[in-house]
């Protein structure tokens, strides 16, 4: 027998015999750090079809072969090689939509989606004339993704922030004031990791939105504490699978925000602004009242003046309203990918005369059938 | 799994292990259908049956004409009802209610073979197989039930009762397997994710059609001939020699040379049960015309029940009649460079008619390529794209060559055994770390041909 008959016969049966072993004597992983995510669970055909109503035999074995593709040794790690492989081996320019400029990664977003974002506008339209007839003011603020400022330099399609935002301004009403952040904003104010603003660095944009609340004539020393969580990777890290520096997750406190009481309309709960507890979560950033939360009052128990502010919002407002706070007595957040709006004004207590921030992402706005109508 | 359990049991136990692997295995992906695969193969075992025990030549006709028939009805039924129905609901609407009915996996492959040995039998060129579970065996044989290449029983026969698997034969097995597994996951997905891409765009350009031309091109080759080098390789590995279904098929000189060298199962199964049965070549030029517009309908037909699968095969219907009338003589003295891109071209606008959801989508496709549709010449995310998957692009239209085995070959001849030992084991182990990243990363890719 030759040598490369012997080897290859040796290396291949070792594969075979090592990968299902190594399945058995490794404890199933409950969820994905990396890419946040549960992972597929052994479950017996009956257990499967009671947690899977009218399934077949068919779905079950989808489920095995998914179940065993997530639970596969040193998933991970065979990931990021695959990911590499991609991008510096085959010279693939993203790898599954995610690319990296300098220290950066973002997602491909290349052409805007003229009708989720028609539809999006037409339901804020309708939110504002149904629900804000008062003498409250309206503004909607649009924030660029990272992709606004890393695409062209890198090399990567994207459409143009502008050309986004005269669609918005043709689409929604007069009466709503449009704040582009873009100015306000750069690279540098967004994480390595993740697609989200640092907190730390959005102090202009507040003062920004603020003013055109008019709450507020010019900046002002809210005397903040930065605490710093170091070792954070976004949700892009585990998504690319590309090798990258962590981030630093950092948030700002002042006495204001330490007293302020987060209730949530939907499970009855209260807690603080800033939940730590969720640090050590499979996305930190929820820390920011505590993450993708449908709807929630937030109280300034420091500020009497009775002043509401509705805001509407993706994920980056988590980190934003806490930095609105301190001219209002109330804010209102609302998630309208997750609740309605006439779900959320029977549960919390809207004024008519409330102002309004709608306050969102390009991808979000872009993405089709993001909202509950 | 089955490979330890098929050499831990003893030599007698071998079929059974193979016979089981194969119904779990079939059962896995679609459990309903099971039954009609299994009925399928016992009835063309017993249309065998009968042939070989009748003297009388109508009666072996007369069961032969009923069991390709019985053997048809599923096949028929499930793949082409619907086309049937829509088509006749299209001149009378709502005429027929259509049966909805979903194709059972592999249903085109294993027919062909259950056909192919029923007419075998009736031909005596082949013995009749007296044990059903050995029938049952070739049939449903795992590794090429669902996608070909489509096996004639008697390639087989012998090796279903008397087979060796030297040391040799199972390394060349591993070997083969290991690189249809590259050829499918490393380079047929990534190139299925360059078209999807294109396609996701939502915006068409003169090059962004092209490019996903090409890119289909490459990806079906790869796929499929992937696909076809795995079934080869776990055939090795239990055994057992399926014939190649593969041949370099876009380094053709002619669309004659091209169906010669492409799904080599397919073209010599038309050739042998369809074209030679109905006079071949050795009848009247207008009848040789005939003969090759009924292989070539069935052709495009056999892929799919949809008209732009029929336009597919009528495509070739027609450039082989072409060659055929003398063009072929022409190709043959070009230099091979010129006939080489001839030919690649046409197999490219002829992937545009099979690649199309519909016949309409692929006019649109061909008139925009040639510049007929009013697109501009090229648009931002063609050229991103072109970009992205180049170097993916050129190691595909390299590997779709003979150039890496005749590298191999060199390293070789330059009596360096060992370098070139290193290379082909550091190669496997590559393609198979790599490729198991693959699929772990990426979402569910079946092969093209499943739906055939």
């Amino acid at each position: 027998m030759k040598h490369r008959t012997l080897i290859i016969i040796v290396i291949f049966i070792v594969a075979l015999v090592a990968v299902p072993i190594s399945t058995l004597a490794m404890p199933d992983r409950q969820i994905s750090e990396v890419e946040r995510r549960p992972l597929a669970q052994a479950m017996s055909y009956q257990e499967y079809l009671k947690s899977h109503y009218g399934a077949e035999l068919a779905d079950y074995f989808a489920y095995l072969e998914t179940y065993l593709l997530d639970q596969f040794p040193f998933r991970d790690d065979l990931r990021v090689l695959t990911a590499m492989a991609r991008v510096y081996g085959l010279r693939q320019r993203d790898n599954n939509m995610y690319y990296k400029v300098g220290e950066h990664l973002s997602k491909l977003d290349p052409v805007i989606r003229e009708n989720a974002v028609q539809s999006a506008l037409s339901l804020f339209n309708e939110v504002c004339r149904t629900y804000f007839s008062g003498q409250g003011k309206h503004v909607f603020a649009l924030i660029p993704d990272k992709n606004a400022f890393m695409a062209e330099s890198g090399g990567y399609p994207h459409f143009q922030y502008d050309s986004f935002l005269e669609m918005v301004s043709s689409e929604l009403d007069a009466q709503t004031q449009i704040l582009p952040l873009l100015e306000y904003l750069s690279l540098d104010d967004y994480y390595r990791t993740d697609p989200h603003w640092d907190q730390t660095k959005l102090l202009a944009v507040a003062d920004a939105l603020l003013q055109m609340l008019g709450v507020r004539n010019d900046a002002q020393d809210e005397g903040y504490e930065t605490h710093v969580h170091s070792s954070y990777f976004g949700t892009f890290a585990g998504q690319a699978a590309l090798p990258v520096k962590p981030d630093e997750l950092a948030w700002l406190t002042n006495e204001t925000l330490d007293q302020a009481i987060v209730y949530d309309a939907i499970t009855k709960q209260t807690a603080s602004i800033y939940q730590t507890d969720k640090l050590e979560g499979t996305d930190p950033y929820d820390l920011f009242l505590g993450g993708a939360q449908a709807l929630l009052s937030v109280k300034n128990l420091k500020q009497l003046n009775g002043r509401q502010l509705v805001v509407f919002r993706d994920s980056y407002g988590s980190s934003m309203v806490p930095l609105l706070i301190a001219d209002y007595s109330e804010i209102v957040v609302v998630d309208l990918r997750y609740v309605s709006m006439s779900v959320a004004a029977g549960l919390v207590d809207i004024h008519a005369d409330a102002d309004v921030l709608l306050l969102y992402s390009t991808s979000v706005l872009n993405s089709p059938g993001a909202f509950k109508q | 799994m089955v490979l330890v359990v098929y050499y831990a049991v003893p030599r007698r136990l071998k079929n059974a292990v193979l016979l089981i692997a194969s119904l779990v295995f079939y059962i896995w992906g679609e459990p309903r259908f099971a039954i009609i695969m299994v009925s399928t193969a016992m009835t063309g075992y017993l249309a065998g049956l009968l042939i070989d025990c009748l003297k009388n030549a109508k009666g072996r006709r007369a069961t032969l004409i009923v069991g390709l028939a019985l053997c048809l009805t599923p096949l028929l039924l499930f793949k082409y009802g619907d086309f049937f129905i829509n088509n006749v609901n299209t001149v009378f609407p709502g005429a027929l209610s259509p049966l909805n009915l979903v194709l059972p996996i592999g249903v085109s492959f294993y027919t062909f073979q259950i056909l192919s040995y029923v007419v075998d039998v009736y031909r005596k060129q082949v013995e009749t197989e007296r044990n059903p579970f050995y029938f049952l065996m070739y049939v449903s044989f795992f590794p090429q039930l669902i996608a070909g290449p489509i096996v004639r029983f008697q390639t087989i026969q012998e090796e279903i009762r008397y087979r060796h698997v030297t040391p040799e034969l199972f390394a060349s097995g591993i070997t083969r397997f290991v690189i249809g597994l590259g050829k499918k996951v490393l380079i047929a997905n990534n190139l299925a994710g360059l078209g999807a891409n294109l396609a996701a765009t939502g915006t068409r350009s003169v090059i962004s059609l092209w490019m996903i031309a090409f890119t289909f091109t490459l990806q079906i080759y790869f796929d499929f001939s992937g696909y076809s080098d795995m079934a080869i390789g776990l055939g090795r590995m239990f055994g057992f020699h399926f014939l190649e279904n593969f041949n370099y098929p876009y380094l053709s000189r002619s669309v004659s040379d091209f169906w010669r060298r492409w799904h080599m199962s397919l073209g010599s199964w038309f050739r042998d049960y369809v074209y030679i049965p109905m006079g071949g070549s050795r009848v009247s030029g207008p009848k040789i015309i005939l003969n090759l517009f009924v292989v070539w309908l069935l052709t495009g037909f056999w892929h799919g029940a949809s008209w732009n699968f029929i336009a597919w095969g009528l495509f070739y219907f027609v450039l082989l009649a072409i060659e055929r009338a003398g063009f072929g003589r022409v190709l043959s003295k070009l230099p091979s460079a010129v006939s080489i891109i001839y030919t690649f071209l046409l197999v490219n606008l002829g992937f545009v008619l099979f690649n199309a959801s519909s016949l309409g989508e692929a006019i649109f496709n061909l008139k925009g390529m040639f510049g007929f549709q009013a697109l501009p010449a090229t648009d931002l995310m063609a050229v991103y794209y072109g970009k992205s998957y180049a170097l993916i692009l050129l190691i595909a239209c390299v590997a779709a060559t003979p150039l890496p085995k005749w590298l191999l070959g060199k390293i070789k001849a330059v009596k360096a055994d060992f370098v070139a030992d290193l290379v082909t084991v550091f190669g496997l182990v590559l393609i198979l770390v790599l490729a198991t990243g693959s699929l772990i990363d990426g979402s569910f890719n079946p092969f093209l041909y499943f739906r055939f």
